[in-house]
């Protein structure tokens, strides 16, 4: 039953943001795993293959700059889509460099990230 | 014109030698002012008819010999005078050579060696003369060339520290400016802390490496008087005329260090303090070498001068780098700021969501509503931390734009129809007039921010009142309206509504940053555009946007 859902990783150092977006994607029907920071991240992106990574950048121990290489350099999971999130700077600029698939500023709503979660890992049937 | 005779006093107490004399002359062209018999006769007779040549026997009868009554007329008088005598012998010669005669007379002698011995004596007088006159024109050319070098130093010292409001190039700036008018090399220090630091240095023959050894491996003792880090805490400007190699001998600590002051062919040297209101915060160095120059007090004075000019024109530059300081610590602020509110912004948007579905599914119509309302209130502070942030971007000049094709009109409708509500609220009624479609290259989220700034300045100043935006195009230009019929903007205001922080009427009975309009026009002019007031309004205002248009992808 699990299978059948799909996995999305969240990494975002804030912990309310992160609970809220964990909150949305489980009530939309998708399998959340949560980081909070690019460190943790790694260990769990090695052991699952979401289908998409929802990436803050600033962050501790790791943030999302260097997640992004460490992720390039491993071809196991290189391939897995990345979502760009940030509250400043030049978040366009930034989500080109980094070759990520998609990006949102934040502040963002519930049916941005919706839309943007659905274009990688597709709507699911899963009923709650 | 013919010249007049020479006119020459006779001093001599021989009547008949006298009488012989006076003769001769006449006989020569001479006039003969006046033939006198003592020493003092002759002084008083000298200042009296003021002779061309004096005739002086050196033994006179009374107290004065013709030695010392020489030695008085030629100290008031510019006289030649020429002595006449029996006696040779060695020690009145020294007496008379003291007095510095212009000729001597061996008595007896002929009429042919007295007229050579007088015309030598005027010609070597009016030589000396001639002489003197040329010495003082060129001393007098020299101080105002001086003169002219200093102002035309001091003009170009306040052209070059005015050009500069940057610490470290108005320094340099003082150093080049005093060298080689001033000095030899110039070297300006500065206090940091509880020491003092030469900052800059330049040397006319490029001789910098070896001021900057000295210095870093001998720096002066801080109680040497004439040394700057002396006149940095006493305030007080030093000069040291003349160096000879004795002094920088006594001064050396060591042999390399002497051949070091040597290389420098130290000769003179002056430090003044640089000091702005009261407090000395540096010292500025002077010194000759190569060009064997001296200093005299007018040099200090100049130096002085100068210094205080520099230390005005450093002041200047540390004030606006300190001005440059702040505005760089409050635009990264403002950076750092709109960054962190977004955090909870975003936490506060999606949990409000996530209460409107829970609601939704609750069926609660009510709560829905006042949940819309606060979603609504966050979007305004959205937009408020968007402003911060959009300022500091244009402050640090790195306003990118995002060009598309899309259809301005469309847009203009689009934003209108968000402000529906809003329009509403606050009792306007909200007129827009638009062409079908007006399709140009813009960045559609930077106009739409122009539009709503302007809607929104229009509903909160023209509250009660219609409002009309109204826009048109051609084909190289699109042009904008909004226009209320509110409480409009003083004449006195209209320059500074576009600026940072500025508002058009008082905090105390309308809200805002005073950033809108600002932000609103680097936006504007960013597109290639101008936005200006129509000035020509009875009633409100009206804010005109002009853009440039092109199509497609050319």
């Amino acid at each position: 039953m699990t299978s059948a859902r799909r996995v999305i990783l969240v990494v975002e150092d804030d912990p309310y943001i992160r609970q809220e977006i964990a909150d949305l994607l489980g009530e939309h029907g998708f399998q959340v795993l949560l980081a909070a920071n690019g460190a943790e991240a790694l260990a769990l992106l090695r052991g699952t293959r979401p289908c998409l990574v929802v990436l803050d950048l600033m962050m501790p121990v790791m943030d999302g700059w260097t997640f992004r290489a460490e992720q390039l350099k491993d071809p196991d999971v290189a391939e897995v889509p990345v979502l760009i999130l940030s509250g400043g700077g030049n978040v366009a600029r930034a989500a080109e460099d980094l070759g990520a698939v998609s990006y949102l500023n934040k502040p963002f709503t519930a049916e941005l990230l919706l839309e943007a979660v659905r274009a990688h890992c597709g709507a699911t049937a899963v009923a709650f | 014109m013919t010249e007049l005779a020479p006119r020459i006093l006779v001093v001599e107490d021989e009547n008949i030698v006298a009488m012989d004399l006076r003769a001769s002359l006449i006989r020569l062209g001479y006039e003969v002012t006046e033939a006198v018999r003592t020493g003092q006769q002759a002084i008083e007779s000298a200042e009296r008819h003021r002779p061309d040549t004096v005739l002086m026997d050196i033994r006179l009868s009374g107290d004065l010999d013709g030695i010392e009554a020489a030695e008085q007329i030629t100290k008031r008088l510019d006289v030649p005078v020429v002595y006449l005598t029996a006696f040779s012998d060695e020690a009145t010669l020294r007496r008379a050579r003291v007095t510095g005669p212009f000729g001597y007379l061996l008595k007896p002698f002929d009429e042919r060696e007295l007229h050579i011995v007088i015309e030598l004596a005027l010609f070597r007088h009016r030589a000396q003369k001639e002489h003197e006159k040329l010495l003082r024109e060129q001393a007098a050319r020299a101080a105002i060339e001086k003169e002219h070098r200093w102002t035309q130093l001091l003009a170009e010292a306040g052209e070059q520290l005015s050009a500069s409001l940057d610490v470290d190039a108005t320094l340099q700036a003082v150093a080049r400016l005093a060298v080689p008018r001033l000095a030899d090399w110039a070297a300006v220090h500065r206090k940091e802390g509880g020491d003092v630091r030469t900052v800059t240095v330049h040397h006319a023959q490029g001789k910098e490496a070896l001021l900057w050894e000295l210095l870093r491996r001998y720096p002066p003792d801080p109680d040497l008087p004439h040394a700057y880090p002396f006149v940095v805490r006493t305030g007080k400007p030093e000069l040291l005329p003349d160096m000879g190699d004795q002094f920088l001998a006594s001064i050396s600590e060591d042999p390399e260090h002497l051949q070091l002051l040597r290389a420098l062919q130290l000769r003179a040297q002056m430090c003044v303090p640089l000091a702005v209101r009261g407090t000395v915060w540096g010292a500025l160095t002077l010194a000759v070498s190569e060009s064997g120059r001296s200093y005299e007090l007018e040099d200090l004075e100049h130096a002085i001068e100068l210094a205080r000019r520099c230390a005005a024109a450093l002041d200047n530059a540390n004030l606006y780098q300190a001005a440059q300081d702040a505005i760089a610590v409050r635009d990264d602020f403002l950076s750092v700021a709109s960054h962190e509110l977004r955090t909870p912004l975003t936490a506060i948007v999606l949990g409000l969501q996530s209460i409107g579905r829970a609601l939704r599914r609750l069926g609660d119509e009510g709560l829905l509503q006042r949940i819309a309302r606060v979603h609504d209130q966050v979007g305004r502070l959205t937009g408020l931390v968007d402003a911060l942030l959009d300022v500091s971007r244009i402050r640090a000049g790195k306003l990118d734009l995002k060009l598309e094709e899309f259809d301005l009109a469309r847009l203009v409708h689009e934003v209108a129809d968000r402000f529906a509500e809003p329009a509403e609220l606050a009792r306007c009624t909200l007129q827009v007039r638009t062409p079908a479609e007006i399709r140009g290259v813009w960045d559609s989220m930077r106009i739409d921010q122009v539009l709503t700034n302007l809607l929104s300045n229009a509903l909160k100043f023209g509250a009660g009142q219609p409002v009309e935006v109204t826009a048109e195009g051609d084909d190289g230009s699109v042009r904008v309206v909004v226009r209320d019929q509110g409480i409009g903007i003083d004449r006195e205001m209209l320059p500074r509504i576009f600026a940072r922080f500025e508002r058009g009427v008082s905090a105390r009975n309308y809200g805002g940053l005073g950033l809108g309009l600002y932000i609103t026009r680097q936006l504007v002019e960013a597109h290639g555009g101008r936005i200006e007031v129509d000035t020509n309004t009875e009633h409100g205002a009206a804010f005109i946007v002009q853009l440039p248009r092109r199509t497609g992808a050319s």
